[in-house]
C-alpha cells in the first residue's frame, strides 16, 4: 500500500512540476517536483527500493521531457541509491536533514547534467550555470520541508517498513 | 555462497546501468515518431496534465486579477491624486495668467498716465452684495493714500477713496448710488454727471443726468469726467453710453452709461495719490 501510494505521488508531482512548477518560477527557476519527492522517500528507503523507485522516476522524467532517454533515470537511479544510504546513516525523521539532502541531491543531479550538456553540446559555461544549480537546490530544500510532512502524513515515515 | 549470491546487488545496478546506457544511446538516434513506451505514458498523462493546466490557467487568471487589481487600485489612487494635483496647479497657473495680465495692464496704465502719481493697491475686502458698490484695499495714509484720492484701472475709473485709515482706504465706486462725478461726452463735450443709480447699480450701470435736451449724445459715446468736481482729474474714461432718455422732468435727458471697469473682476487698483503738473481747469 505504501509503495502504491509513493508511485502515486510521484505520478502526482510529474504533473504538478509540467503545470504548477512552470507558474511559480522564482528568478526564472522552477522546482523539481519528482526529484524533490524521490529523494525525499528515498531517504526512508531500502537501497533495493530506493535504486528503483528513483529509477522510474527518472524514467519518467526522460519519457515527459528529456531528450535523451535514460540519462535522468541513470542519474535518479543513484541519486535514489545515495539517498537511500544517506538515510540509513543519519536520517531520523528530521525535517532538516531532508532538506539538506534534497539540497544537496539537486546540486549534484543539475551539475551532472549542465557537465553532460557541455560535453554533448559545447556551448555555455558552467559558471553561468551554477546560479541556476544553486537557486534550484535552495528552491527544491525549501519545496523538501512541506514535502516531509506531506510524505510523514500520507504514508509515514518508517524506517525499512518495505 | 556463489560470486552472484554475494555482489547480486552490485550485479544487477551495473546491469541495469548498462542497459540504460544502452537505451540513451538508442535515444539519441534521429527519429520523429516516439516509442511504443514514452507514447503510452504520453496518452495518459498528456489529458491529466490538459485538465490540470485548464484550473491552473482559470486560477492562476483569478489570481492575476487579484493581484493586479491591488496595483491597479493603488496606481488608480496615485493617478488621481497627481490628476488632482495638476488640476489645482492649472487652476494656480490661470490665476497668475490672470493676475498677470492685470498687472501688466496696470504697469501700462503707468508708463501711460505719468501726470499721475499712482499706488497700486489690492483689493482685499469687498461689498457683500452681488456687484459690490464700495470695496476695502490694502493702502493707506502710510503709503500716501488720502479721503478724496481717485482709484483707476486700465479700463477705466472706478471710484474714490472715502475713507482711509493708516493701511487701509475704503473706496466708493461709481456706481454707489451716492456717488457724483462731473462727466463729459468725449465726442461732442457736452455736460453732465456721471452718478449712480439704485436700480442701475444692479445691473452694474449708472446714469449720465442733467444733460441738455439738445445735447448731441448717442448710444456708443465715450464718457469722461470732466476734472471740475474738485475729485476727479479731467480726462478719466468712465464708461459709453448704451441709451439715451428724457428725464422725468422733460427739461433735460438721461444716459445710460456701462462702466468700462468690471467690477466684479477687481484685484489690483491704482491710487491717483496727486497730479503732478496738472492743467489747471479751462486750460
Amino acid at each position: 500500500m505504501r509503495t502504491a501510494v509513493s508511485y502515486l505521488l510521484l505520478f502526482v508531482a510529474l504533473i504538478l512540476q509540467s503545470t504548477l512548477g512552470q507558474a511559480c518560477t522564482i528568478f526564472g527557476v522552477a522546482p523539481n517536483l519528482v526529484l524533490t519527492l524521490a529523494v525525499c522517500l528515498c531517504l526512508t528507503g531500502e537501497p533495493l527500493w530506493s535504486a528503483v523507485f528513483g529509477l522510474v522516476a527518472g524514467l519518467l522524467l526522460d519519457i515527459s521531457g528529456g531528450q535523451i532517454v535514460g540519462f535522468e533515470a541513470i542519474l535518479m537511479l543513484y541519486l535514489g541509491l545515495g539517498a537511500s544510504l544517506f538515510g540509513n546513516y543519519c536520517f531520523r525523521g528530521n525535517v532538516h536533514v531532508t532538506a539538506i539532502t534534497v539540497f544537496g541531491a539537486t546540486f549534484i543531479y543539475q551539475t551532472v547534467f549542465v557537465l553532460a550538456g557541455l560535453f554533448l553540446f559545447g556551448n555555455g559555461s558552467f559558471g553561468a550555470a551554477l546560479r541556476t544549480i544553486f537557486l534550484e537546490s535552495f528552491y527544491n530544500a525549501a519545496v523538501a520541508v512541506p514535502c516531509h510532512y506531506l510524505i510523514k502524513r500520507v504514508r509515514g515515515y518508517r524506517m525499512r517498513d518495505f | 555462497m556463489t560470486f552472484f549470491e554475494r555482489n547480486k546487488a552490485k550485479i544487477i545496478l551495473i546491469s541495469v546501468t548498462l542497459v540504460l546506457i544502452i537505451l540513451m544511446a538508442f535515444s539519441s538516434l534521429p527519429g520523429g515518431k516516439a516509442n511504443p513506451v514514452s507514447n503510452v505514458l504520453g496518452v495518459v498523462i498528456s489529458p491529466v496534465q490538459k485538465a490540470v493546466s485548464w484550473v491552473l490557467d482559470g486560477t492562476g487568471g483569478f489570481f492575476d486579477y487579484l493581484v493586479n487589481m491591488k496595483q491597479f487600485e493603488s496606481d488608480n489612487a496615485d493617478l488621481r491624486a497627481h490628476i488632482t494635483a495638476l488640476e489645482n496647479e492649472v487652476r494656480e497657473t490661470e490665476q497668475l495668467e490672470k493676475e498677470n495680465t492685470r498687472l501688466r495692464a496696470l504697469l501700462e496704465l503707468r508708463d501711460r498716465s505719468p501726470q499721475y502719481d499712482l499706488e497700486a493697491a489690492q483689493v482685499v475686502a469687498r461689498d457683500p452684495g452681488n456687484w459690490f458698490i464700495t470695496f476695502t484695499i490694502d493702502k493707506g495714509t502710510s503709503s500716501g493714500v488720502g479721503a478724496g484720492n481717485p482709484v483707476i484701472v486700465d479700463s477705466g475709473l472706478v471710484g474714490y477713496v472715502y475713507e482711509v485709515g493708516s493701511t487701509w482706504a475704503k473706496v466708493r465706486t461709481i456706481i454707489d448710488p451716492s456717488s457724483a462725478a462731473a462727466a463729459t461726452v468725449k465726442r461732442t463735450g457736452d455736460t453732465g454727471v456721471a452718478e449712480g443709480n439704485m436700480s442701475l447699480s444692479e445691473q452694474g450701470l449708472c446714469a449720465m443726468s442733467y444733460l441738455q435736451k439738445d445735447a448731441n449724445i448717442t448710444a456708443g459715446d465715450a464718457i469722461e469726467t470732466a476734472g471740475t468736481g474738485g475729485i476727479y482729474p479731467p480726462g478719466l474714461y468712465i464708461g459709453k453710453v448704451l441709451s439715451v432718455e428724457a428725464d422725468a422732468d422733460g427739461i433735460s435727458r438721461q444716459a445710460v452709461v456701462e462702466p468700462g471697469v468690471d467690477f466684479e473682476s477687481l484685484g489690483m487698483v491704482m491710487v491717483i495719490k496727486s497730479v503732478l503738473n496738472a492743467p489747471e481747469v479751462g486750460q
